[in-house]
């Protein structure tokens, strides 16, 4: 275990930097500069411009300015965003924990609804149900997240009038508050999520069915409800984790359109922003966060395999 | 919502006292918490590095300038109760307000004006405004409440161009933090980026009885529809810039509790063509593209009926509004532009390539622009970009045509020079006529208004003949608020803080 953890964890500093490097070529090779955005208002003398450029250190070879880009972050220093003149850091600290918030409340909306429909589906093969939930499933799957978001403003914020429309609250300030603000963009998330999920369930739980295993048990007499639960669903959810790592990683990338429609303050909106204003040190700095989210929790799901199914070994 | 909640929770715990709610809302107008619906957070809590539209809204409530606009544009007395412009416009004395207090109840004095755009002159700092401040030789403090400027050349409008948000007066104590100290009618108390902005009203306000109401908060909803939305649930009490979709239903039958605000507004929409390549050398392909456009048509079509065609920059009402420009293409006509074509030795038309940014009403323009080039067999290839490859493309001058719309300047000095002077950084189709540049400069140097008026009437009907700018028209502002919001007016620009008017002379009505 400890072995395989480390090679993971080399093969993921490997990943990050080719990540770097990708970004940084990325971002530095789209038309317009960080000057021609934070001066979009004013007129810049070509005099004014080169001084801008050589104190942001842009008039370097772009090696150059990789290589010092490089040795800050690895001490530790991911800079300071061009446009917000704040360090990066404290920028993406503040994001994390409503991206976060709302990414395992989109998360537990999916599972609450796909495992339980995807299991009965599975069992209930071609009967009202299955055709239910998986017509209902491509119905979420199919959904744009904008369209869904402002019919549930619409409908619970303007109609009803019993959910703030957009907005977000921390969790720790003011907890009654936060989950209002939370409902309807976790729904919004989830539904798709949901629909993902809740395929992957029923397939992999009919795969699971008709396997020999399962005609032993039952013919052993075991109980139905022990042979779904205790045997197939055990064996069924381990994709089914697959999954919800992978969108779950996703969601931890930003949900740009979720946060535009609820006014979510999340990393999504953020690295959209930064890109649009070239805010390199920015983009570069968030690409390499999300890539460190992504490698953390493959490299989670893949521990948590083990658990869920102990003849998976790790080596 | 959460007042109706906070006063019915005092009712239920029996700590009711002899007055209600209700009844000390209507004792008292002066108080209260609006919350407005920005479309776009602002970047930096420092006025003297933030920039952009949205953050100057804020920050207009926060820091004044030396002068303000008023209803309807014009220049007037804001820090500066009044100024004076030497014979040669190079010289700029302001003369301050006494007994005006920072938040941090320090009286503003002369010395305080200097060093504010001293600060923002210097490249250290990195503001946002500095080019802007290039003009400025030196500044001179007269006495405790005089200020003067020395200009490196001259410019009549000088003073025009720094009012509100774009060059605020703050104590140099304050400078280079994240806590902004102005002189406004509304104090900061936080911000939470993405979150909210949140100010409270400022007792020491030099002009007495003002503001009104107690809080403001500022919400950044980016999305306009969202935004809509947050208004008719309550959320929001007033939305800058509603979507132009809804206007029709909002003006003929708006909902119940919602006061729209449609009016002729200052932002207007250009064709900008360049001068030097390929056919537009040419002033009669130029003028062939002018007649070719159906300017009504495209105005109606981007504003959703909301919009006139004009032929200047200026909106009606503005004083720079010249009533007597005769539009030499308002209507489309198709045989003059094949005429014109022909002569210019293009019969069959011929392709262009148009620099589209990434926004809905500029693409809808260049579509519209676009499929009536076409009649004319003029094919136009869209290329849509972000604003940051926008802006390049307009640097490198890399573009035959150019579909936009511009902010309000409240000096045609600005306007005028700025966009069209042979030789300047924004002049992106690289315009250049002698002639022109004469009136502008004259422009520039006279004081006398009448006189600065008629010389850019003059310049402004040279940029018609040459159609190197095609004026389109301007769009409206379009504004919502709740109907508990009492008082509120925003100017010809939709500023929610202008002379005379906007958020401090607002109040609250339950």
């Amino acid at each position: 275990m400890k072995k395989y953890v480390l090679r993971r964890l080399v093969i993921s500093v490997l990943v990050l930097l080719l990540v770097s490097v990708m970004v940084f070529s990325l971002i530095h090779l789209i038309p317009g500069d960080p000057i021609d955005y934070l001066f979009a208002d004013e007129t810049l003398t070509p005099e004014i411009r080169a001084q801008y450029q050589r104190d942001l250190g842009l008039d370097q070879p772009l090696l150059v300015q990789y290589g010092s880009w490089m040795g800050r972050v690895v001490r530790g220093d991911l800079g300071m965003s061009l446009q917000m003149g704040r360090p990066i850091l404290n920028l993406i600290a503040e994001r994390v924990p409503a991206t976060l918030l709302l990414a395992l409340a989109a998360t537990l909306v999916a599972v609450v609804i796909a495992i339980p429909a995807g299991i009965i589906a599975a069992i209930k093969r071609h009967t009202s149900y299955d055709y239910l939930f998986m017509s209902s499933a491509l119905f979420g799957l199919s959904i744009p997240h904008f369209w869904l978001g402002i019919l549930l403003i619409l409908f619970f914020s303007v109609f009803l009038d019993l959910l703030p429309s957009s907005g977000y609250r921390p969790l720790w300030s003011d907890p009654i508050g936060s989950l209002e603000h939370l409902i309807l963009p976790a729904i919004t998330l989830g539904t798709s999520m949901a629909a993902v999920v809740a395929r992957m369930t029923r397939s992999e739980m009919l795969e699971e069915i008709g396997k020999e295993y399962v005609r032993t048990a039952r013919a052993k007499g075991m109980p139905e409800r022990r042979v779904i639960f205790r045997h197939v669903l055990k064996n069924a959810l381990v994709p089914t984790l697959t999954i919800l790592g992978i969108q779950f990683g996703r969601l931890m990338g930003g949900m740009v359109v979720v946060e535009y429609v609820f006014a979510w303050p999340g990393l999504g909106s953020l690295v959209v922003d930064a890109v649009y204003s070239r805010d390199y040190p920015m983009v570069q700095a968030l690409v390499l966060t999300f890539a460190v989210f992504a490698v953390t929790i493959n490299m989670g799901v893949d521990i948590l395999y083990r658990y869920v199914n102990p003849r998976i070994t790790l080596e | 919502m959460t007042k109706n909640f906070l006063c019915l929770s005092l009712i239920a715990i029996g700590f009711f006292g002899s007055t209600s709610c209700t009844d000390q809302a209507d004792q008292d107008p002066h108080g209260g918490t609006l919350v407005l619906g920005m479309t776009a957070d602002i970047q930096r809590a420092d006025p003297h590095r933030q920039t952009g539209n949205p953050s100057n809204q804020v920050f207009s409530l926060i820091t004044e300038s030396l002068v303000e606009l008023d209803a309807q544009g014009r220049v007037s007395p804001g820090i500066a109760e009044s100024w004076q412009v030497s014979e040669d416009a190079r010289e700029h004395t302001f003369f301050l307000r006494k007994e005006v207090l920072f938040h941090n109840l320090r009286e503003l004095v002369a010395d305080d004006v200097k060093q504010s755009y001293q600060h923002m002159q210097d490249p250290a700092t990195r503001s946002p405004k500095r080019a802007d401040f290039a003009m400025i030789d030196r500044i001179e403090v007269i006495d405790r409440y005089t200020v003067k400027f020395y200009l490196k050349e001259p410019n009549a409008g000088f003073g025009a161009t720094y009012f509100g948000g774009n060059a605020p007066i703050i104590p140099p104590e304050t400078f280079d933090t994240d806590h902004p100290v102005g002189t406004g009618p509304f104090q900061f108390v936080e911000w939470k980026p993405r979150q909210y902005l949140k100010v409270r009203r400022f007792d020491g306000y030099w002009n007495d009885g003002l503001p009104k109401v107690e809080e403001i908060i500022f919400r950044p909803v980016v999305d306009d529809t969202v935004r809509y939305t947050g208004l008719l649930a309550g959320d929001l009490d007033f939305v800058f810039s509603l979507p132009f979709a809804q206007l029709p239903v909002l003006s003929s039958s708006p909902p119940s509790g919602i006061v729209p605000s449609i009016k002729g507004g200052s932002r207007w929409f250009f064709l900008n063509l360049h001068t030097q390549r390929g056919p537009f050398k040419d002033v009669r392909v130029r003028r062939a593209i002018a007649h070719a456009l159906d300017k009504s048509v495209i105005m109606d079509g981007v504003s959703w009926g909301y919009a006139e065609a004009e032929a200047q920059p200026y909106p009606p009402g503005s004083q720079w509004y010249f009533s007597d420009v005769e539009d030499l293409y308002l209507e489309s006509d198709l045989e003059q532009a094949r005429s014109l074509l022909q002569q210019a030795g293009h019969p069959e038309g011929f392709e262009l390539t148009a620099i589209v940014r990434n926004e809905t009403l500029i693409m809808d323009l260049a579509m519209l622009v676009q499929s009536q080039l076409a009649k004319i067999g003029i094919e136009v290839k869209l290329e849509v970009m972000d604003r940051a490859s926008h802006l390049a493309r307009q640097r490198q001058h890399d573009f035959d045509l150019n579909p936009g719309h511009m902010g309000f300047f409240p000096d045609p000095g600005e306007i005028f020079y700025r966009l069209n002077h042979t030789g300047v950084p924004d002049n992106w189709g690289l315009y250049s006529n002698p002639e022109f540049d004469e009136l502008v400069e004259q422009g520039r140097r006279t004081v006398d208004f009448a006189r600065r008026k008629e010389l850019y009437r003059q310049a402004l009907g040279i940029l018609n003949q040459e159609v190197h700018f095609i004026y389109l028209g301007h769009l409206p502002v379009a504004q919502a608020w709740r109907s508990r919001v009492q008082g509120l007016e925003t100017n010809i620009r939709g500023d929610i803080a202008f002379h005379g008017g906007g958020m401090a002379y607002a109040w609250i009505e339950e």
